[in-house]
């Protein structure tokens, strides 16, 4: 079952002379933890908006579970995203004056199918990810905002695995963190992915840190638009 | 059956027609027929008179007096009418007008006479009305009466008994006239 | 949609000082609002309340306002008296029914002293033809009795038997007339008009305090002390005004004319609806200005309200970014700032309601004892209701910027905003 697949992407920002993405083929089976290698400017925040179904490219398919998100309408795209795709991001992935739980409930408000796939009890199913994820119950209740940025970073992967979406996507998520923990949390994040049977994408410059993903792919090898020098 | 229809239609329509009952009258109707105030003077015979005749004087005196004195119409109790005038607001209700005086012309104050006391209405209205002001232009259509009381002016004084008035020139609340 | 709108209300809550402070500007512009639009309402309310039942008021020859001010809500001076012939001639005239005479000029402690006859108290109507009640006592039956208004009373704490002393002229400590006590016989209930802050007494006993003064002072040398008043003829020789009704309404202008033109001397008779109307008219130019000033102190605050989320949302791009990775679109976004606007505007609007309702009951009193208005500690109504919503809706309209621009970042910046 194929969980992602490109077909002849090509993208550009409204007012830019020159395409910011030409993808001719990219297909992810699902289940599988894919490291995409993507330093800055190649392009690779412009491929989340599109996977996210954010942003719609110029022509191209982009099939996710089978749909193609290219050809819905905006705010079916904005539900697709809710229901199907959890997205962690380098920092600032939590609103710091909820707290730690109800960060991590925030996509079952959003999605019923999420939260119906917590079996309706999304705080339980919250507290069962911390908890996998090394955070006692003295952090639950905390504001986001009070809690290191290690903590933060796996408050926002339970978040993103809440309700088992078939696809995650994140986006160099361990940069913020320091050397000895980055290994640790993409371990967990791998862990954790495998459990649910969710596709990874994980998006990262580090080379370094591919080493225990499923597949590595390079984006300025499927991406025909040569990167742009240093921004 | 054409004669049923025919039959309901008039019955619809009789209750339209008795709404319309008032009779449109002007300010004379208010004056009782045969009731002439300028006889003397229009039996002088101005042409042959000096000037400065005193008679001519005398005559016009009499009139004004006349018209002070001026009679109501008992005849005129129990009508329902509509006529126009201006309205000066007497007595008010919880900041409408309950009672109010209706007269013939605008500006019945001391730089002109008072109208003669068949020229004058006392209206008094059933459900207060809003948005009237002294020398405010309307219709009103009601029930005239006849109010006795025996006064140097006349014997008796107009009534009416208010069902409704129409305004022709109200102001507007100030609160509807902000647009923000 | 409604996820969205729960976060946006805990957002605005994490952002509470900021917000807060424009939601006090807010508030404090609708309480000006409210203020003026009560104080308007309450003050005509008042001024028509204050009579009833009367078809002219007669004085001396001076305007009709100033003449329905002293003579009804003996508030400011009368230019002259009229004499008591002048008074006796309309009084006794077939077309009046009644006349009650009003003389003005003394005054107790800040409040007006009325002298007037005994039958002042049966005749007198206000509001809607009530009558004078009683709290307390009776009216007065001879010299240096008085009868208090409902205010005069609470707010000097005085009771029945109680002696009192006038002082000359309106100032509030003028010369008294202290070798005159008054004692008080009765206590009216309260009224709502000026009547409640007015000191009753007879005419005689107004002739009794001057009977030794000339000019405004007592004559030095000589003192004719409360006992022997009554050897001197006490009756009237002028008075300040008169209320009359007649027999048959309608017969106001033929009265209003005789008496203009009497010979006698100058007089001035109005009609009260008439008097009054003309000062509506006077009134509503400065009425309007400060409604108009008020409003735009309102649009001050809501533009103020815009900004503060426009200045702000620079901050909360990532939040924004967030709320759309959740599955939050940029209709969402949209609906959310104005939401949060719309929140603040009402909640301020709410405030200021509190205010004006808590503020009108603590001036009440005062503006009571000093003007007569009568403003009622009460939520409000019709207008003030309608001024509430029309400040919300342009709160509404004033979030539709803020709104827009959130819009328009979120769709540019997608799930990662550049900052």
């Amino acid at each position: 079952m194929t969980a992602l697949r490109i077909t002849d992407l090509v993208f550009r920002w409204p007012r830019q002379a020159r395409n910011c993405l030409e993808i001719p083929q990219l297909e992810l089976a699902a289940g599988e933890r894919v490291f995409l290698h993507g330093p800055s400017g190649s392009g690779k925040s412009s491929l989340l908006g599109l996977l996210g179904g954010v942003a719609v490219p110029q022509s191209g398919a982009i099939e996710l579970l089978g749909t193609n998100i290219t050809q819905l309408g905006s705010s079916t795209r904005d539900r697709f995203r809710a229901d199907h795709i959890g997205f962690l991001f380098q920092q600032f992935n939590l609103l710091p004056w909820l707290s730690a739980l109800d960060n991590v409930t925030l996509p079952c408000t959003f999605s019923t199918r999420r939260r119906e796939r917590t079996g309706d009890s999304p705080h339980a199913e919250a507290e069962r990810l911390l908890g996998h994820l090394d955070l006692g119950p003295d952090t639950w209740r905390k504001p986001a905002g009070e809690l290191s940025v290690g903590q933060q970073q796996r408050v926002a992967a339970a978040r993103a695995l809440i309700g088992r979406p078939e696809i995650l996507i994140a986006d160099e998520p361990t940069s913020a963190l320091d050397a000895e923990r980055q290994q640790i949390f993409i371990d967990l994040l791998l862990q954790e992915s495998a459990a649910v049977g969710a596709t990874l994408v994980f998006v990262s410059h580090d080379r370094r840190l591919a080493g225990h993903f499923d597949r590595v792919v390079a984006l300025d090898e499927i991406n025909r638009v040569a990167p742009e020098l240093a921004t | 059956m054409k004669r049923l229809l025919l039959l309901f239609a008039l019955c619809l329509a009789l209750p339209l027609q008795a709404a319309d009952d008032y009779r449109d009258i002007r300010w004379e109707a208010l004056v009782p027929k045969g009731w002439d105030p300028s006889r003397d003077l229009k039996a002088l015979d101005l042409g042959n008179l000096q000037d400065n005749d005193p008679r001519a004087m005398e005559a016009l005196d009499k009139i004004r007096k006349m018209w002070d004195n001026a009679p109501t119409d008992p005849a005129l109790a129990g009508a329902r009418v509509r006529l126009p005038g201006f309205a000066i607001p007497l007595e008010n209700k919880g900041g409408k007008v309950s009672e109010f005086l209706l007269v013939p012309y605008f500006g019945a104050c001391i730089h002109t006479p008072p109208p003669p006391a068949n020229q004058i209405i006392h209206v008094v209205t059933k459900k207060p009305v809003s948005n009237l002001h002294s020398m405010d232009t309307v219709k009103v259509s009601g029930t005239l009466s006849l109010h006795a009381a025996s006064t140097p002016w006349g014997a008796a004084g107009y009534r009416l008994t208010l069902d409704s008035v129409e305004n022709f020139n109200p102001a507007p609340p100030p609160e509807e006239k902000r647009r923000r | 949609m409604k996820a969205v709108l729960r976060l946006a209300v805990l957002s605005a809550w994490s952002r509470r000082l900021t917000l807060g402070l424009t939601l006090i500007a807010i508030a404090l512009a609708v309480t000006l609002l409210l203020a003026v639009e009560r104080i308007r309402g309450d003050a005509r309310q008042s001024f028509t309340q204050s009579v009833s039942g009367v078809d002219l008021v007669v004085g001396a020859r001076t305007g009709g306002v100033q003449l329905m001010l002293y003579a009804v809500f003996h508030s400011g001076t009368a230019s002259n008296n009229i004499g008591w012939e002048s008074y006796r001639a309309i009084a006794s005239h077939p077309a009046v029914d009644w006349a009650l005479p009003l003389s003005l000029g003394d005054s107790h402690r800040g409040f007006a002293v009325l002298g007037t006859s005994a039958d002042y108290f049966d005749r007198f109507r206000y509001g809607e033809r009530e009558a004078l009640h009683w709290r307390d006592g009776k009216a007065f039956t001879g010299v240096f009795e008085a009868v208090l208004g409902s205010e005069v009373a609470r707010g000097l704490g005085y009771r029945l038997g109680d002696s009192i002393t006038l002082s000359h002229g309106l100032a509030e400590r003028g010369p008294e007339h202290g070798d005159k006590p008054f004692r008080v016989t009765g206590i009216l209930a309260p009224t709502g008009t000026p009547v409640d802050r007015t000191v009753h007494v007879s005419l005689e006993s107004i002739t009794a305090l001057h009977l030794d003064w000339v000019g405004g002072a007592p004559l030095p040398g000589v003192n004719i002390p409360a006992e022997f008043v009554a050897k001197f003829d006490l009756r009237p020789k002028e008075i300040t005004a008169a209320l009359v009704g007649l027999k048959q309404r309608g017969d106001a202008f033929r009265m209003q004319r005789f008496i203009n033109q009497y010979r006698g001397e100058p007089l001035l008779a109005v009609l009260p609806g008439v008097a009054l109307d003309e000062l509506w008219q006077t009134v509503a130019m400065v009425e309007r200005s400060l409604l108009a000033i008020s409003a735009l102190v309102v649009l001050i605050g809501l533009t103020g309200l815009a900004a503060t989320l426009l200045a702000e949302l620079n901050e909360r791009r990532r939040e924004l970014a967030i709320l759309r990775a959740l599955g939050a679109g940029p209709r969402d976004i949209f609906l959310m700032l104005t939401a949060e606007g719309v929140l603040v505007t009402a909640a301020g609007a709410l405030l200021g309601v509190l205010l004006v309702t808590a503020g009108s009951g603590l001036a009440a009193p005062w503006l009571l004892e000093r003007f007569g208005v009568v403003l009622a500690m009460r939520l409000p109504g019709g207008a003030e209701l309608a001024l509430i919503v029309a400040v919300i809706a342009t709160g509404l309209l004033a979030s539709l910027v803020p709104g827009w621009r959130a819009w328009r970042m979120s769709l540019a910046d997608g799930l990662t905003p550049r900052n």
